[in-house]
């Protein structure tokens, strides 16, 4: 089927994404590729169908969020909340990502080349996020569900009060948020790791990711600990 | 901590607070690092600052960096703003290197 390209210096965001939220059968299987993007917020958010859309540049703020079904590639950085609240489909930002990447994403992958700054993966629902590069402070913050994995280094307060999401990480974590801990990776982490790095198309030996998990102490109230954990 | 040395304010607005802090480390005669090391010792809130002496051009963001900021470094010049939108029509932007600072670090550049 044809691409359809629209070319931000003249179309709007508006235009771009009405189309995008077009009938899902005349959509599948198209490629839609937006150049000059320009930092623009709010670009292919919503999507409710499998298309394949190309972002020839830098996303502004919150690039495919609410995303379902569908393919979104971004050739350059993305801004604040890229992916967040996805549901299914896939995300894919070549360059770094801002703040609250994937933040509260539900389904679906969202792969990130580059660093990836505070709060990645912030409230995590059921999806996967992974990070070639590091993730910044606060990352995984009350994480409910869905796996995080980490190929670089990660900042303070990684996985802070997790729920069971589970994060892999291979490089350096400068602190782990409370109720964090390392576990001991199974055959089942490993394989868990191994089919992410290759849904995101990078290269580690998931063995040498370590595993972190919610201690799970904070999911009953503890009258004794005088509010400090 | 800063009135009580006769350090005038012309607003209530922190941000006030936070370069006259600054001037007043600087005119104390620390070098701009030194003076952005206290800065992040004492102040407490959430910013992203940009300062320029006559020499050197500094960026710094607190621990949470919840302002944004954006970064495009070329050989010609430095470009910063709160993010990429206002930077994408500047020369020869798609070759630059576009990076968001990280928090609680010091980029110093010098004239």
């Amino acid at each position: 089927m044809e691409s359809v390209i629209f070319d931000l210096e003249k179309a709007t965001v508006r235009e771009v994404n009405q189309f995008l939220h077009g009938a899902p059968e005349t959509l599948e299987g198209r490629q839609v590729t937006v150049v000059s993007p320009n930092g623009a917020h709010n670009l292919a958010v919503g999507v409710d169908a499998p298309v394949q859309v190309l972002i020839d540049g830098h996303a502004g703020y919150y690039a495919g969020g609410m995303n379902k079904h569908a393919t979104i590639i971004v050739e350059g950085s993305a801004g604040t909340g890229v992916a967040e609240n996805m549901m299914s489909g896939k995300v894919h930002v070549k360059g770094f990502a801002s703040n609250g990447a994937g933040a509260s994403a539900h389904g679906g992958l969202l792969v990130i080349d580059g660093d990836a700054g505070l709060r990645c993966g912030i409230s995590l629902k059921g999806g996967d996020i992974v990070v070639g590069g590091s993730v910044g402070s606060f990352s995984a913050f009350m994480a409910q569900a869905g796996r995080m994995v980490i190929c670089g280094d990660a900042g303070d307060a990684l996985g802070d009060s997790l729920y069971e999401a589970v994060l892999y990480v291979r490089g350096s974590v400068k602190s782990l948020g409370a109720d964090a801990r390392y576990e001991e990776m199974t055959d089942a982490d490993v394989s868990t790791v191994r089919d992410l790095l290759k849904a995101a198309g990078l290269n580690h030996d998931p063995m040498s990711f370590r595993r972190i998990a919610s201690a799970r102490t904070l999911y009953h109230w503890n009258a004794d600990a005088n509010q400090e954990y | 901590m800063l009135e009580p040395q006769g350090i005038h304010f012309d607003t209530d607005n922190d941000t006030e607070a936070a370069c006259r802090f600054l001037e007043w480390r600087l005119r104390e005669g620390d070098e701009l690092p030194v003076a952005l090391q206290k800065g992040f010792e004492e102040l407490d809130g959430f910013y992203t600052f940009l300062m320029g002496t006559s020499t050197e051009l500094a960026l710094i963001r607190d621990p949470f960096a919840c302002k944004p900021a954006v970064v495009a470094e070329t050989d010609d010049y430095v470009a910063i703003a709160s993010e990429f939108r206002s930077l994408a029509h500047l020369p020869d932007i798609k070759h630059a290197k576009v990076f968001e600072p990280a928090p609680e670090e010091m980029y110093v550049w010098k004239a």
